[in-house]
């Protein structure tokens, strides 16, 4: 697949998409996608449960429905027109695209397609001076200790308590990067009470990230937290129901509780840097698409078991770090 | 009287009745502010490492076998309160002057297995009701619950329990009720008795006249009821019932809710069906019958007459209603008390509450109650209203620093017809801290 002829205009710093509970983290995915057609892109986000419009430096028309992507982008030089389906849903994503470009200063049109690394690689090209690196490794996990249920004291309706997510943790990487890695986010992502749980339990995301707290059951729910970072009380609702968005500005960890079931535990964890991810159950991670340089690698499951340690990231390089724990 | 499970550490209230009792040496109950304040602080301060032992201590407090067929959850509430009153103290308040109350409660909850359940609720304080009497170590509740379904379609429980009587109960204790009092007709002593027998019309309604006498005179309902008995009760559905037999009324006095008393010659049946039409919905209606009086007023009743002979009856409906940052709830009572020598005195009662969350942590609440007397034969031919009419208006603000502490400030305005007013004002400040 030829390198693009005119990537050498583009400004090009890589997209990180903050990674969300319908879409979870892809991190340096979005770097494929950068249709960074330099002078002017509009970015346009169309989901099942969301809509949003964007004029972001590096942005483009956008319409993202389920797995499939339409992208389209436009600058004084480029035309280009993206479709975009994955095939799956993790830390890693198998795409496969059709990329339509133009080049108006050279003239013609030019047909792309493949899966998503030989895109990646295509796309790559301009952000060479980004060269990224990938940390990969284990978090030992505590063992899972999830509350008891009580009954109601006095009687009442007792739903059916489905089991509370297994215990995960959220690696991230701080530290200066490079001018234009991070941008802004104003993405939005959602954290569901099904089964009279939390769903996902633990959550990262990114400052500035707005969450909805849609409610899955036939039941009331009351999401409240009286954490520092973010204290809000959403009241009594139910299925269907729209409760007020949070916008989580502030780093830190917010613990989140149901006034009506007291069993229910979630962590939302606001995160100062687009380089995190979840950890699998069984505590394996992977960052991929890091920038390159001296960072500090952190891994948080819960207040008793945070832990940090120095890393240093070369270009092409992935690192393998555990965190066993001590 | 017996006194199986009160531990009275400094004797009884009916025998303080004729004591000085002006109550504990000071200096404990500054002491006892002075380290709850002490514990406020350390609660309040974002920068104290008290919160996150509060929230392991809770967390801690919970403790299960390896498999998890044995779970126990001690929960533990502190209530510090403050009543200031102008008049004689309202309600089922014990004292004649401003005063300080102080409570801990200690919740078990402990599970074996997937269907049986059991709760025990320990309190230390100056007595059931807010006073400041010498300091009482009770068990206000035990009970064994045994689910045979894995739902709620049926639960059958023995002990000592609140009743299942009205839609107050699930929310009275300190954390969750949204002001300091209960409700009127669940407080408001009426001047029935329950051991002293009227000797005719006259006598009845000549304590009109006179102050409440809170060890003697019954409201509708006292508080959450905890007598002792079994109980059937479960949810199908959108439909919840329950069926109990208790030792004592709903209204009788709490030294008669003991395994011991009464010696279930007459017990009490008590019924509630619910519908839940929605979450947001609650309906509920509720019928009690029992014998009202105890063993102390036998040997005043008319000859060939006992005490199961004179019952009080309620009906009560409840309704609740939630949504978003509003919770409402709503009681209607018509009661009927079967008075020896008087008849039957009948009396309506109801209360509307409100609450609303204005921030994540500050909330108001209001609460409209009023007590409506029926009349009875005077004895002269007449017929008058054996008690006097009230209306009691109240209003708090509250606000939760933490999921550990709580505080609230309430103030509530009573009246009733007649002369005779008892804590017209009401000025109450409560601080709660749970965990």
């Amino acid at each position: 697949m030829p390198c693009h002829a005119g990537s050498s205009r583009r400004l090009a710093a890589p997209k990180h998409i903050q990674g969300t509970e319908s879409e979870p983290p892809r991190r340096r995915v979005g770097g494929l996608w950068t249709l960074d057609f330099g002078l002017w892109t509009l970015d346009l986000r169309v989901r099942t449960s969301n809509f949003g419009l964007r004029i972001p430096r590096f942005g483009r028309w956008m319409l993202n429905v389920e797995r499939w992507m339409l992208n389209v982008g436009c600058s004084l030089f480029d035309f280009g027109l993206l479709v975009r389906r994955s095939f799956s849903e993790g830390g890693w994503t198998l795409d496969f695209g059709l990329l339509v470009r133009r080049s108006f200063s050279e003239g013609g049109w030019t047909l792309d397609f493949g899966l998503l690394v030989c895109a990646l690689l295509f796309f790559s090209c301009p952000i060479s001076s980004h060269a990224q690196a990938a940390i990969e490794g284990k978090v030992a996990l505590p063992a899972p200790d999830p509350p008891i249920a009580s009954p109601p004291r006095y009687g009442g309706p007792v739903g059916e308590i489905a089991s509370a997510d297994p215990p995960a943790a959220v690696v991230y990487l701080e530290g200066q990067f490079p001018p234009g890695s991070i941008i802004p986010t104003n993405a939005t992502t959602q954290l569901w009470q099904r089964g009279m749980q939390f769903r996902p339990a633990l959550l990262p995301v990114r400052v500035g990230t707005t969450v909805t707290f849609p409610n899955g059951d036939d039941l009331y729910h009351n999401v409240f937290s009286y954490s520092k970072p973010k204290r809000f009380d959403l009241g009594r609702y139910r299925k269907d129901d729209k409760p007020a968005a949070q916008v989580f500005d502030k780093p830190g960890v917010v613990k989140l509780y149901c006034e009506i079931h007291e069993h229910m535990r979630g962590v939302i964890l606001v995160l100062n840097t687009p380089f995190f991810t979840r950890t699998a159950t069984n505590g394996l991670y992977r960052l991929d698409h890091l920038p390159s340089g001296k960072y500090t690698l952190k891994a948080w499951a819960d207040e008793k078991h945070t832990f940090e340690k120095p890393v240093e990231l070369k270009p092409h390089e992935t690192l393998h770090v555990d965190f066993d724990g001590r | 009287m017996k006194r199986s499970t009160w531990i009275s550490m400094a004797g009884d209230r009916r025998a303080r009745k004729d004591t000085n009792y002006t109550n504990l040496p000071e200096f404990v109950s500054i002491r006892v502010i002075r380290v709850f304040s002490l514990f406020a602080v350390i609660l309040l301060s974002n920068h104290c490492p008290a919160q996150p032992f509060l929230d392991n201590l809770q967390d801690n407090l919970k403790l299960q076998t390896k498999d998890g067929f044995i779970r126990s959850d001690l929960t533990v509430l502190l209530d510090l309160e403050g009543y200031y009153v102008d008049q004689r103290p309202p309600g089922l308040l014990y004292e004649d002057e401003s005063f300080i109350n102080y409570r801990a409660s200690f919740f078990i909850d402990a599970h074996i297995g997937p269907h049986f359940y059991s709760l025990i609720q320990a309190r230390v304080d100056r007595g059931f009701d807010p006073g400041s009497q010498d300091l009482d170590a009770r068990l206000d509740e035990y009970l064994l619950r045994w689910t045979p379904t894995d739902d709620s379609r049926l639960n059958i429980q023995f002990g000592k329990f609140a009743t299942a009587v009205g839609g107050w109960v699930q929310r009275h204790d300190s954390w969750q009720n949204p002001l300091i009092t209960a409700p009127l007709p669940y407080e408001n002593p009426t001047i029935v008795s329950y051991d002293d027998v009227p000797t005719s019309p006259a006598d009845f309604l000549y304590r009109r006249s006179y102050p409440d006498d809170k060890d003697s005179w019954i409201p509708v309902i006292w508080g959450p009821v905890y007598a002792t008995g079994g109980s059937i009760f479960g949810s199908i559905g959108k439909m919840d019932y329950a069926f109990e037999v208790k030792n004592a009324a709903i209204s009788s006095h709490p030294d008669a809710w003991d395994v011991d008393q009464n010696y279930w010659r007459y017990p009490t049946f008590s019924a509630r069906i619910g519908f839940r039409p929605s979450p947001a919905w609650n309906h509920g209606l509720s019928f009690s019958d029992g014998a009202y009086m105890t063993h102390d007023a036998a040997a005043q009743l008319p000859a060939g007459k006992n005490i199961g002979d004179y019952r009080q009856l309620t009906l009560d409906y409840d309704v609740s209603y939630a949504f978003r940052k509003w919770e409402l709830w709503a009681e209607l009572f018509l009661n009927r008390f079967q008075v020896p020598n008087v008849g039957d005195a009948d009396l309506g009662a109801y209360y509307i509450e409100a609450k609303y969350k204005i921030t994540a942590g500050l909330y108001a609440a209001a609460r409209w109650n009023q007590e409506i007397f029926g009349t009875v034969h005077d004895g002269s031919g007449g017929w008058e209203a054996w008690d006097h009419d009230m209306f009691r208006a109240d209003a708090a603000l509250g606000y939760r620093f933490t999921r550990h502490l709580q505080t609230k400030l309430q103030y509530s305005f009573g009246h009733r017809n007649g002369s005779l007013q008892q804590g017209e004002q009401l000025v109450a400040a409560q601080v709660t801290a749970k965990f």
